[in-house]
This record gives C-alpha cells, sequence and structure tokens, in this order.
C-alpha cells in the first residue's frame, strides 16, 4: 500500500515509518501524549533533545520493545497490528509483527551483544535464525561485514575480550546482516570512552552514504548529527519543539528552546 | 557388643546391591526435579495470570507440607483414582515434585541474572520468542546456578531414606530388613552411614570439579 500522493504533480518517496497520535506513559508518567512523526525512506533523521525528552522511548516504540498505549505505527506503508485488550494495546498477531520488524535493526547504547557468543555468532545469529540462510554464508557474510568494520580479525573473540568500542560495532554489524531498511541508532557512544567514539562514528558515516537505508540517530553528538542528518527533530518533554532540516537547524534554529539546547550541548 | 566384621562382609553386597535402588530415586528424582523446575519457573514468568497463578500456588503448597506426607499421598491416594503406578516409580515422583519447587527458585534466579539488554537485543533482531529463550537466555542463565542444583542433588540423594515407608528396597529399607532378622543394628546403620558419605563425598567432588569448568569458561 503506497502512501497517499500529497499532489497531483509529486509523489513524495514511501514513508518508511509513520507513527501518529503514539501515546505513552511508564507507572502514571506520561513520556509522549499524542506523538506524530513522518519518516521518508531514506532520510537520515537526528532525534535530539535533553533525556526525558523521550526520544529514547520513541526509538523503542519503533523497534517493539515497548508497546504504545495510543496511537498506530506504520512501517512502509503497513500498519503495525496492535489491538485494543483491557485498555491496553497488545500485539494481535505476533508472528506478523515480528514479520514486518524484520526490516527494522537497532544498535544500544550499552551494545547489548549476546555475551556467550563470539563476535561471529553474534553477527550471524539472526541471519540463520531469522532468515533461514544457511550456516556457511551467513557466516561467510558476517566476516565481510566484520572486516568491513576492521574486526575480521576479532571475529572468534568473546564480547568480553573486546573493547567498547569495538563491541559497538560488533552489535552495528550484527543489525546490519539482517539487511535492515531502517536503522535505529540509540545513544550509541554515549557509554564509550572519548578515544573509542569516532571509531564508531567512522561507521555510522559510511553507513549513512548508502541512500537505500533509512536511518534514526538518538545522539548527543551534535557535531556528528549536523554532518550527517537530513532532518532534525528536536523534542522536549515528549513534543517536537523544532522539525527542521539540519543544515537549517544548526546554523539558524528557530525555537528559543533548539538555540538553549544547542548552546548548552556545544 | 563389639562392631562384628564378619556380619559386615556379609552385609555389605546386600546393602551396595540396594543402594543401585537409592542411585536410580536419587538420578530419576532429579531428572523429575531437574526438567519440571525449570518448567514451573517458566510458567511463573508468564505475563498471564491463568498460568502464573496456579503453579506458583503449586509451588507454594509443595514446599509448605513435609515430603513424608507427599510420599505417602502419592503412594495411597493416587491409586484411589485409578493412577497406579510402581512403589519406586510413587517414590521418583514424590522427590522429583517436591524438588522441582526448589530448583525453579535456582532457575528463577539464574534467569533473572541474564541482563535484560540480551533479551532486548534478541527481539531487536526479530529472533522468535523460543529461540531467545533456548539459545540466548538459558546458556547463560543456566551455568551459574549447576553449583545450587548440584546441592539439591546431594540434599535429595539424603533425603531417599524416606522412600523405605512405602516400601522401596532402598539402603535403609534394606538395612532395617537386615537387621530385623538378626537384631543387629549396629553393622546395617553403620553400614548405611558410611555409604551415604562414600556417594556424597564422591559426587561433591564431581560437581567441584564441574563448577571450575564452568568457571572457566566463563
Amino acid at each position: 500500500m503506497p502512501a497517499a500522493p500529497e499532489t497531483a504533480h509529486h509523489t513524495p518517496p514511501l514513508n518508511a515509518l509513520r507513527l501518529s497520535g503514539i501515546g505513552k506513559s511508564f507507572g502514571g508518567a506520561t513520556i509522549l501524549s499524542g506523538f506524530s512523526l513522518d519518516v521518508p525512506e531514506g532520510q537520515r533523521l537526528a532525534l535530539i533533545g535533553g533525556s526525558g525528552s523521550g526520544k529514547t522511548t520513541v526509538l523503542r516504540l519503533i523497534a517493539g520493545l515497548e508497546r504504545p498505549d495510543a496511537g498506530d505505527i506504520e512501517l512502509f506503508g503497513r500498519r503495525l497490528p496492535y489491538r485494543r485488550f483491557a485498555g491496553r494495546l497488545i500485539p494481535d498477531d505476533p508472528p506478523e509483527m515480528r514479520e514486518l520488524r524484520r526490516p527494522i535493526g537497532m544498535v544500544f547504547q550499552h551494545f547489548n551483544l549476546f555475551l556467550h557468543l563470539t563476535a561471529l555468532e553474534n553477527v550471524t545469529e539472526a541471519p540463520i535464525h531469522v532468515l533461514g540462510q544457511p550456516p556457511a554464508e551467513a557466516r561467510r557474510e558476517a566476516l565481510a561485514l566484520l572486516d568491513s568494520v576492521g574486526l575480521a580479525d576479532l571475529a572468534d573473540r568473546y564480547p568480553r575480550q573486546l573493547s567498547g568500542g569495538q563491541q559497538q560495532r560488533v552489535a552495528i554489524v550484527r543489525a546490519l546482516a539482517l539487511r535492515p531498511r531502517v536503522l535505529l541508532f540509540d545513544e550509541v557512544t554515549a557509554s564509550l570512552d572519548p578515544e573509542k567514539v569516532a571509531e564508531v562514528l567512522a561507521v555510522m558515516r559510511t553507513l549513512a552514504t548508502d541512500e537505500r537505508v533509512t536511518m534514526i540517530i538518538v545522539t548527543h553528538e551534535m557535531g556528528f548529527a549536523r554532518e550527517v542528518a537530513d532532518r532534525v527533530v528536536f523534542m522536549q518533554r515528549g513534543v517536537i519543539v523544532e522539525d527542521a532540516p539540519a543544515i537549517d537547524f544548526f546554523t539558524a534554529p528557530r525555537d528559543p528552546r533548539s538555540r538553549a539546547f544547542l548552546n548548552l550541548a556545544s | 557388643m563389639m562392631f562384628q566384621l564378619d556380619y559386615a562382609a556379609e552385609l555389605l553386597p546386600i546393602l551396595l546391591k540396594a543402594s543401585l535402588i537409592t542411585i536410580e530415586a536419587t538420578l530419576g528424582g532429579m531428572a523429575v526435579a531437574l526438567v519440571l523446575g525449570l518448567v514451573l519457573a517458566l510458567l511463573r514468568r508468564s505475563r498471564h495470570a491463568v498460568i502464573h497463578t496456579p503453579a506458583s500456588a503449586l509451588v507454594e503448597f509443595v514446599r509448605s507440607t513435609p515430603l513424608l506426607i507427599q510420599i505417602f499421598f502419592i503412594y495411597y491416594v493416587l491409586p484411589l483414582y485409578g493412577v497406579r503406578i510402581p512403589t519406586l516409580a510413587c517414590g521418583i515422583i514424590a522427590l522429583g515434585l517436591h524438588y522441582a519447587t526448589y530448583t525453579a527458585e535456582v532457575y528463577r534466579a539464574g534467569i533473572e541474572a541474564v541482563p535484560h539488554g540480551q533479551w532486548e537485543a534478541g527481539r531487536a533482531l526479530s529472533l522468535p520468542i523460543y529461540r531467545i529463550w533456548r539459545h540466548i537466555i538459558l546458556p547463560q542463565a543456566l551455568p551459574p546456578v549447576v553449583p545450587a542444583l548440584g546441592n539439591y542433588l546431594i540434599a535429595m540423594f539424603k533425603e531417599t531414606p524416606l522412600l523405605a515407608v512405602i516400601g522401596v528396597h532402598e539402603l535403609l529399607g534394606t538395612a532395617l530388613r537386615e537387621a530385623s532378622q538378626t537384631y543387629r543394628y549396629y553393622e546395617p546403620l553403620t553400614l548405611v552411614g558410611l555409604i551415604f558419605l562414600a556417594f556424597s563425598l564422591v559426587t561433591a567432588l564431581v560437581l567441584r570439579r564441574v563448577e571450575v569448568r564452568l568457571a572457566g569458561r566463563s
């Protein structure tokens, strides 16, 4: 189901993602209320804001790690099958839900590599058991991906034998191995030593040159966001304060709150 | 009244043979406890009250009643409902059920110790839930709890003499039967104690080795 054309002479690219009227609260604290966001395919969106702004919750809702209390999530024009039950939204069809979310990859602040598996096994787990790839082929592709981030030599190491930067690069490769169409990055450099940040950002910079992949990046690295993102969404207390092309946002932020945030962040 | 070595030597083969029943009851009971305990631990984690409430109730009930009564119950009451099981199997079920409520707690601790991020990574990779359980969570949850499970193995082993009350001819039952013919209790009971001691020590040694190996791996 393609997105409806906005005008007669111009068909916008398919939305990779459409959130509409999303509500989410945790134990009585409302994080998001009536939150809506469209992300066209191929866009590099930087989602920024202070802590408690709801930006990480947005990513987790998209990835399926949280359930919305209200609203709709569409991925590539298909609505995720939630239904209302006892006042909450629950997955209506878990296998279909998983299938629809399969094109989404997520990279976490704390890497979350499988600790009992080697780097290589971390990468091949999903291709073999989700995509049904033959193990030999999955390993070949995983090694090629690990090589592309400079980690081919460390393929047989366990996560505890790797530095934070190395673990995060493995985690990015693990997400890539499922050939995602949307990549979610949740403060992926926030728990790294400063000298390791650059190596992870370098990998992400390379990824951003692939026009087919939509990227949503939650980050505090303003320099990186400015360099890589096409669009910036600045959030505060669950509300979008400013939504602008990255170049405009960083050179001439319209909202005083954006200006205050940039002054603090830079 | 001196300890008579001749009588002890005469008894030893009989008791060693009976100890096979003891070992059978222990291994059988442990197998039940390991499997049923894991099932109970998983059921108790269910989000649905219709699943976790009965599982929790069963665990509380079994833990709050004496094993001896459970043994009698399974042996005398179940046949009234047409469930006919051999005596040793009754004993194995009773031991297994009783200890399953303890191993369930051990499993729970192991599962809860796995970092939450492991679940999230599995879900973010669209892995099916059974795959996450079997290949991500349990392989990390189980090795650390092997020592605790091993302690229950030894504890269960030492409780097998209770099965004598329903006529399982394990070590103690056999020793008592022999003693009742000679009215000498010194030798049979001493031997029973020594055999238990020997098995417990060997098992503890094996468990210690397993523990060291597991520690070396992680």
